[in-house]
């Protein structure tokens, strides 16, 4: 490997473990128990199972990166840092019926904001078709952002 | 998201929808929707089935306000509450057993409407409810509906 490789790569890293020189924007961690299409979502867990957590990248102009045991989605809001907002959008929905590829929508609220982050709650709706039946996982999340 | 003006003011629609509680079964019922003014809706559901000796019936009511996003004059975020009833009854030789459990929850949706007289919806929304207590630790019950259906304005 070339060193302009080698120092190309290192930028690249770099760029991503420091957010700030990415695109700026925020990311977003909430907690609540997925409804996987087995009749209703548990209570939360205590400490939070890997299918209560949800993570979320979005950028200043509002489009959303969505990544949970629900849905891998797209989804762009109509308004970011504060207030109600609505995403909709598309990508791959889960649940324990199979999976599937159709749009996603994201009810929530942002405010509160304090030194860790802004308050950040969220109902998330998802429809599946191609893989087994349609499938329509869903969750209601809350949690915080941080934007940079 | 400002409240926008959809072309027409007083609306009603009849539809069809499927309407999954959670299982990813989706049963068929029966949509009458009203739109009023510029910026409220009501929708009445109502679907169920019966087996002998069991009947069921639900009537899910819901209503509140209609939001335009992305600019659009024809697509809607809906945001309100919805109240659901539902009754089981069982035939016996010695009376019938009848339960009636309602619950009040949230609605979110979105709505896709045509600008014309008469015109197409087809929606997409949830009605969340509390789970008792177990609403603490964000456990609900929803019911979501897809409905397509046929409206005109008055």
């Amino acid at each position: 490997m070339k060193p302009s490789t080698l120092y190309r790569l290192a930028w690249a890293l770099w760029a991503c473990l420091a957010p700030e020189l990415c695109l700026a924007g925020g990311i977003a961690l909430r907690l609540g128990p997925p409804g996987l299409g087995t009749g209703g979502p548990n209570p939360l867990s205590i400490p939070p199972a890997g299918g209560d957590v949800a993570l979320s990248y979005v950028t200043d102009k509002g489009v959303e990166y969505n990544a949970s045991v629900i849905s891998l989605s797209v989804a762009r809001r109509t308004s970011i840092k504060s207030g109600f907002y609505l995403s909709l959008g598309g990508g791959v929905a889960i649940s324990a019926n199979g999976g599937g590829f159709g749009p996603y929508a994201g009810f929530g609220y942002e405010g509160g904001c304090g030194w860790i982050g802004c308050f950040t709650a969220e109902y998330q709706q998802a429809l599946g078709v191609g893989l087994g039946p349609v499938v329509a996982p869903s969750a209601l999340r809350m949690g915080i952002i941080r934007w940079f | 998201m400002n409240p926008r003006a959809l072309r027409g003011a007083t609306g009603l629609t009849l539809g069809l929808s499927a309407i999954e509680e959670g299982d990813e079964r989706f049963r068929p019922a029966a949509s009458l929707a009203g739109q009023w003014g510029d910026e409220w809706w009501t929708q009445l559901q109502i679907y169920g089935r019966r087996q002998k000796p069991a009947s069921q019936t639900t009537y899910l009511l819901g209503g509140g306000r209609s939001y335009g996003i992305f600019g659009s004059k024809n697509l809607m975020a809906r945001v309100g509450l919805a109240l659901a009833s539902e009754s089981t009854t069982i035939a016996r030789s010695d009376g019938d057993d009848k339960a009636t459990n309602t619950n009040v929850g949230l609605y979110l949706g979105l709505s896709y409407q045509s600008s014309s007289r008469v015109y197409l919806t087809i929606d997409w929304g949830s009605a969340v409810f509390p789970a008792g207590l177990s609403l603490i630790f964000l456990s609900t019950a929803r019911k979501q509906n897809i409905t397509a259906g046929v409206g005109w304005h008055l």
